[in-house]
């Protein structure tokens, strides 16, 4: 890989106008995607602001403490992990100019980018990565990203540019791993996260939790061919209403994740594109597997089948999105098994498994928020119809969407809930399906599956992984917690001046990189 | 007829059409409260008077049946808050002396807390259901019907009759109820309208705030904020629950107006 | 006089600290260890203990009540469970933007309900007192959040004349603010404009009733002079009361609109930090709130004894 950053150091600006095709994809041979050729010219200045949500007036800027995409931007925005994903989920070099693996996927060895500098001016180190990587692992790491690291062993400096990481199991997926939004690189014995100081593409000029995240371009970013815009600002606007009201007077210039009823109205509308992206995201009613109520597979199998997914899928996803079938790897995915039978409405097999737990029927509370899922309410007054004849008589108490991630998620028995899908089969089963994994939705425990998701690890072959993952996917539709009804599309909303916005297959705003990626046409 | 009896006669024909409406809605309500019975967002039509909702649910239906909950939600706030504050009220006046300041100053601190601001932290501490709801929002209204009784009341506790009532040994209850209550009963009456009106605006902005009925269930307030996103693109329909809320609190000011000056007429025969 | 001044000075402090006690008490005793459900059902028993000790849990009430009234006073409200950050620093940029916005309606909208009123009052039973009657009960009976979004529509969706969202923040100059407060205070404006109108309206005509004023009228002099020197003096106390209850009303009856226009203010931080149980926050912002309340109504009441001579000169 080319070292562009010195070259880069002249008259930057003219060296982008002039040449920027031809040698950015020098530098950065991925960095284009395979996406194809962009239609214009990339064009400097202006000040984006862009609408997301959830944010909350208790969200802070230490990558320890990011739960969802606001922050995950807020983090891509002012600074840079080892390793980027790009929109086909492959993993491309950022901070890391390189990487190599020995002893079956137990060693990695990542080399640094030379002459990086931190907007404070402090030049990018291997110890700045090892801190980085390591406040995640300590024993009493808050971070969530602690499940997703659980089998690193250690992390060490290797000389100025050069860091080891070591794994237990080892897996072929650790420069994926590295690409995780919550693990970017902060500086050595950094913790003042209200002054931020990253290497990203914008420096922090202003936070206010659940307000604003204002910021402005980062003069000495050593990507040549990234960040346009003069100034990003990231709008926090949880009514999905007022963000769409806030596109439509330009007030903002884009909207991550509108709803797709709102997108139905917008579609239409001149001076906004939609970009839909499928495969991103699972919305799912999660039961608590160590919980009386659900303790019993029969009585999560029973609520399963008693979830109307074509009526959700019409009318939560007005048709943007596909049916669910309790499996979170989406259909797009190299490991996707397509051999499990879709799960349909059916009240009398749900009764059925009601009856094989001893009940007739079942009073039960679901806890839901608009801010599980744009329609989460909705989908819960369908739910209770569609489960009423199954024998499930379903309370809704709608709490807060203030909170509800805080309040309600991982606390609660019953739940409407999403996530984002991950890059890979892996990091979904770590992170979601894991017993013991922090974001363990469903506090779902399965021996089986656990054993499977460390031999998957250590199987370099893609058919052999494939049969491992494919049983994992069937252990996860008939066994957990998380009944996905539907996987809608993630649709961003751009005004027609934004430039160079693409779908990607991970997370909303172009894998939370949209500060970096788009610009605006003057 | 003068004017302000025409615009009472329609009020009342209003307030009396909107509670029919409300008692009766399983019968008049062409379709369930819950049940999705066409598509999403369908426009006004035969079928469906004012097209549906997100989820294919009747909006007319739900109106129906809104109305039903915030009024009958409303209405038992307000008699518990009558019930309370007019009871209490006169007591103080009857009572006098300590117990009138101890309770007049209570009620005076209770007022100094912003209502919806008190409402907000007790429901969201105690969950929101149409008991506590009901709990919550009449005892803080119970605070202004204390006022109103109160002074209503310390101008007839010193005439004859209850004085008389006081010396034949009366009970408390007895003095409140029998004595005090009947007389200032067509002013307390005419508060009970326009507190009935203000606790309809009330409910209905716990419900915008989220803390109102549990959904499905409707209520006017809860229909507002359900559709307002279809008001961004020039649909009237979410206003029509607003509208109807309006409706009815306009409709008792005008049948209050009226009673209010009859009231003050005879009084100053 | 300077004693009945004096004398509700006290109250309204008085008041305030049984409002204090009420908040702390209320906040203390919810139902459930609050130190157990800040932290989840993951929270290991050292955690517990660490953050009830935090919240003061571990000593009797009435003792953290007097560490918390004591903090009052040096200007340490403590530290929000949820960020962390200083709950003084929390609120006072929140305060700012409530008060700003209360006090840019209340300039506007004020005046225009007293000139209503008098219009009104001059104009007895013309079409100007009928139309504007209609209207202002309508205003009155509609929901506010009614009213909020029909201005959105009207002058930011279909005109593009203001922005539909009030996200403001310290940076901006001046005219950047006052545009993103024209729609909320608009929404605000017009209720407060409706109350005062009817009540400045109806003290007048009271007043216009009675003899000493019938009799101004019969010497010879113009209604309107009538109305200003010797109707108008006599009908301030309703007229103040209305003004500080909507003064009041301004400051905390925001959330609605504040929610409508995403305005970050104080109704916002308490309606968020009541979600999360962020007590600490909840406890300083309820307390602002009823500070202000008790504040607003004082003043009014001294305002009343100052305008009314026959007050004003007891002894």
């Amino acid at each position: 890989m080319e070292d562009g950053t010195k070259l880069l150091k002249p008259s930057r600006r003219k060296f982008i106008q002039s040449t920027s095709l031809a040698t950015a994809s020098l530098m950065l041979p991925i960095g284009f995607g395979a996406g194809g050729v962009r239609a214009a010219t990339p064009q400097r200045g202006g000040t984006l602001r862009v609408a997301m949500s959830p944010g909350s007036t208790s969200d802070t800027l230490d990558p320890m403490s990011y739960v969802d995409s606001p922050q995950f931007t807020a983090g891509l925005t002012l600074a840079n992990c080892l390793v980027e994903i790009d929109k086909d989920k492959k993993p491309i070099p950022e901070l890391a100019e390189s990487w190599e693996s020995s002893d079956a996927f137990k060693r990695w060895k990542f080399t640094l980018r030379s002459g990086v500098t931190f907007h404070n001016g402090k030049p990018l180190t291997s110890a700045d990565v090892v801190y980085s990587l390591k406040r995640h692992i300590a024993p009493d790491s808050t971070s969530a990203a602690a499940g997703l690291l659980a089998d690193v062993d250690d992390v060490v400096a290797d000389g100025d540019l050069g860091v080891i990481i070591t794994h237990k199991t080892g897996t072929p997926d650790l420069p994926i791993i590295m690409g995780d939004f919550h693990l970017v690189i902060i500086p050595e014995g950094f913790t003042d996260f209200a002054n931020f100081v990253g290497t990203g593409p914008y420096k922090l000029i202003r936070f206010e939790p659940g307000v604003v995240l204002e910021t402005e371009r980062n003069e000495n970013y050593w990507k040549a061919d990234r960040a346009f815009v003069d100034k990003f600002d990231l709008v926090f606007i949880n009514d999905s209403t007022a963000a769409a009201n806030a596109l439509m007077t330009g007030e903002v210039q884009a909207v991550s994740k509108l709803g797709s009823q709102l997108a139905k109205r917008l579609q239409s509308r001149d001076g906004i594109n939609l970009i839909t992206s499928e495969g991103g995201s699972c919305n799912s009613l999660d039961m608590n597997c160590q919980s009386k109520l659900f303790g019993d597979n029969n009585v999560r199998t029973a609520m399963k089948l008693a979830i109307d997914r074509q009526k959700m899928v019409e009318f939560i996803g007005s048709g943007f999105g596909t049916v669910g079938n309790d499996n979170p790897i989406p259909s797009n995915d190299p490991f996707f098994n397509a051999d499990i039978k879709q799960r349909e409405y059916d009240p009398e097999q749900a009764k059925f498994h009601l009856k094989k737990a001893g009940i007739d029927s079942l009073d039960l509370t679901l806890q839901v928020s608009d801010a599980a899922y744009s329609g989460a309410v909705d989908s819960a007054s369908l739910l209770q119809e569609s489960a009423k004849v199954a024998g499930l008589n379903i309370r809704i108490k709608k709490e807060p969407e203030d909170g509800y991630w805080s309040n309600v998620w991982l606390k609660s028995d019953f739940m409407a809930a999403y996530f984002g899908t991950r890059p890979t089969p892996d990091m979904m089963f770590s992170i979601f399906y894991k017993s013991g994994a922090p974001w363990n939705e469903s506090h779902w425990e399965n021996k089986t599956f656990d054993r499977l998701l460390v031999e998957a690890r250590l199987t370099d072959d893609f058919t052999k992984r494939k049969e491992i993952y494919d049983e994992m996917q069937q252990l996860a539709h008939d066994d957990s917690g998380i009944a996905i009804f539907m996987m809608p599309s993630i649709i961003d909303a751009y005004a027609s001046e934004v430039q160079g916005a693409e779908a990607d297959g991970v997370r909303t705003m172009m894998g939370a990189r949209v500060a970096e990626r788009v610009w605006l046409q003057g | 007829m003068p004017l302000e009896t025409v615009l009472a006669v329609i009020g009342a024909a209003l307030i009396f059409a909107i509670v029919i409406t409300a008692l009766f809605a399983p019968w008049i309500a062409p379709y369930g409260e819950n049940a999705s019975v066409g598509g999403a967002y369908e426009p006004w039509s035969a079928v469906h008077v004012f097209g549906t909702d997100s989820i294919g649910r009747d909006i007319l239906s739900r109106m129906i049946y809104g109305g039903r909950n915030t009024i009958g939600l409303a209405f038992a706030a307000t008699c518990l808050a009558f019930f309370i504050g007019s009871a209490l009220g006169t007591a103080a006046a009857v009572l006098g002396g300590w117990v009138d300041l101890v309770l007049g100053r209570l009620n005076d601190l209770l007022m100094a807390i912003p209502q919806l601001i008190f409402a907000l932290l007790i429901l969201t501490v105690v969950g929101s259901s149409a008991y506590t709801l009901i709990a919550v929002i009449g005892v803080l209204e119970s605070t202004r019907v204390f006022r109103l009784a109160r002074s209503l009341s310390v101008s007839i506790v010193h005439q004859d009759f209850v004085e008389v009532a006081k010396l034949r040994g009366e009970s408390l209850g007895w003095i409140v109820f029998r004595e005090v209550v009947p007389v200032s009963f067509p002013n307390l009456l005419a508060e009970f309208g326009l507190r009935f009106s203000f606790t309809i605006l009330f409910v209905s902005s716990l419900s915008f705030l989220g803390l109102g009925l549990q959904p499905p269930t409707a209520d006017w307030g809860a229909l507002v904020r359900e559709n307002a996103s279809l008001i961004a693109f020039g649909d009237v329909t979410p206003l029509l629950p607003a509208g109807a809320i309006a409706l009815l609190t306009v409709a008792v000011n005008l049948v209050v107006d009226w009673y209010l000056a009859k009231i003050r007429r005879r009084s100053a025969l | 006089m300077r004693n009945l001044i004096l004398t509700r000075l006290a109250l309204a402090i008085v008041t305030l600290f049984f409002v204090s006690v009420i908040v702390f008490a209320a906040v203390r005793f919810l139902p459930g260890d609050i130190a157990q459900q800040l932290l989840g059902q993951s929270a290991t028993p050292e955690n517990v203990a660490a953050l009830r000790q935090q919240l003061g849990l571990d000593v009797p009430g009435y003792i953290s009540y007097f560490d918390w009234l004591g903090g009052l006073f040096r200007g340490d409200l403590g530290q929000s469970i949820a960020t962390g950050r200083s709950v003084s620093e929390l609120i006072s940029g929140r305060l700012a933007n409530t008060l700003f916005l209360a006090g840019f309606t209340a300039i506007i909208a004020i005046p225009l309900g007293y000139i209503f009123g008098f219009l009104g009052a001059l104009l007895k039973g013309t079409s100007f007192d009928r139309a504007t009657n209609v209207i202002a009960l309508s205003i009155i009976s509609l929901p506010e959040y009614f009213v909020a979004y029909v201005l959105v529509v009207l002058l930011a969706v279909k005109t593009g004349w203001f922005p539909a969202l009030s996200r403001v923040s310290p940076s901006m100059g001046f005219l950047d603010y006052a545009e993103r407060l024209v729609l909320p205070s608009m929404s605000l404006g017009f209720v407060i404009i409706a109350y005062i109108m009817r009540v400045t309206k109806s003290s007048i005509l009271n007043v216009l009733g009675e003899d000493y004023v019938q009799m101004a009228q019969m010497k010879g002099n113009s209604r309107f002079r009538v109305m200003f020197v010797h109707a108008l003096p006599n009908a301030l106390a309703p007229i103040i009361n209305v003004t500080a209850i909507n003064l009041a009303y301004l400051v905390v009856g925001v959330v609605i609109v504040e929610t409508v226009f995403v305005y970050p203010g104080l109704g916002q931080l308490l309606v968020d930090s009541v979600a999360k149980r962020d007590m600490p926050v909840v406890q300083a912002v309820c307390l602002v709130f009823a500070g202000i309340y008790i504040l607003v109504n004082a003043t009014a009441d001294i305002l009343i004894v100052l305008s009314n001579p026959r007050l004003r000169h007891a002894k």
